[in-house]
């Protein structure tokens, strides 16, 4: 299910990243210079939106900040890989090293809870989220990736 | 009041899914939602499908985080912030222990009048939950029985 939505290049690696929100903008200009979107503020708009009310889904030093917006055309997933951690407000207060970005246009609601709970149920697996940060490439974390997506 | 609790206990308990997110945000609290992978569940279920525990409890676990965003998703269009949780375990032990380590001040719970065995466990778990957990409940009927 996952692996269609999946592409080695939004995944982003960096050292380290000042806030949470940079992060963020540097998945999305990932997808803007690849052409999937147009235009990148009513993403961030939308994604600042939600983080401002709540931090979303933090599991174990994996965050998944989503939003519905129809700035996109169709279900996007972009990966940041952070290895220095960063500090992304979570309720346990532990740093960030991973960070899937879900995007879903409005009228896509269906697919996109599938996607984030598909996701959300394999961040909670110990040995995932181990392999994910040991992970030193785009093309092992798609491997992954697929892995345990079943 | 500043945490509320909704424990979901299947997508069929949708009453109780609205009542916490009126109070939320009436009380603008944070809304708590908590799924529970319970053991005992997992076991009958598998042994019922003659299917692997383990596939059970996948499939459970993530039918728990799509009923946790559909609430977040309500939740967020009225403006209630939310922090959905999954956890795996006995149930009432679970919500026992949430309750004092999140200092949750109110949990709310959808409760259908069931039949046959699936009825009478939760027919249980409620007067576990009224004996055990340690903050004020308010049980919401489902279906309007």
């Amino acid at each position: 299910m996952i692996e269609e939505f999946l592409d080695e290049d939004l995944i982003v690696f960096v050292d380290k990243v000042e806030d949470k929100f940079t992060m963020i903008e540097k998945m999305v200009d990932r997808a803007l210079k690849k052409g999937i979107i147009m235009t990148r503020e009513p993403i961030l708009h939308k994604i600042r939106e939600r983080e401002e009310l709540e931090s979303t889904g933090v599991i174990e030093g994996i965050a998944i900040p989503h939003a519905r917006t129809e700035a996109v055309k169709g279900l996007l997933i972009i990966i940041g890989v952070i290895k220095e951690g960063l500090d992304f407000d979570s309720l346990d207060g532990k740093p960030v090293n991973i960070v899937f970005l879900i995007v879903a246009p409005e009228d896509a609601k269906h697919v996109y809870i599938q996607i984030l709970a598909r996701i959300s149920r394999m961040c909670r697996q110990e040995d995932f989220r181990k392999s994910l940060l040991d992970a030193g490439s785009p093309s092992q974390i798609i491997s992954l990736l697929e892995s345990f997506d079943r | 009041m500043d945490k509320i609790l909704l424990y979901i206990v299947s997508g069929e308990t949708r009453g109780s899914w609205n009542r916490a997110i009126e109070i939320s945000k009436g009380l603008s609290a944070t809304l708590y939602a908590l799924f529970v992978v319970d053991k005992d569940i997992v076991r009958t279920v598998s042994d019922l499908r003659k299917a692997d525990e383990i596939d059970t409890a996948i499939k459970i676990e993530e039918e728990g985080w799509k009923y946790l965003y559909y609430l977040e998703d309500m939740a967020v269009n009225e403006g209630v912030k939310t922090a959905l949780f999954v956890e795996e375990g006995d149930t009432i032990d679970i919500l026992r222990k949430f309750v004092i380590e999140k200092k949750i001040e109110l949990l709310i719970i959808g409760h259908r009048r069931g039949q046959g065995i699936e009825g009478r466990r939760e027919e249980r778990m409620v007067q576990q939950l009224i004996e055990y957990v340690q903050c004020p409940i308010l049980i919401e009927k489902e279906g309007g029985k």
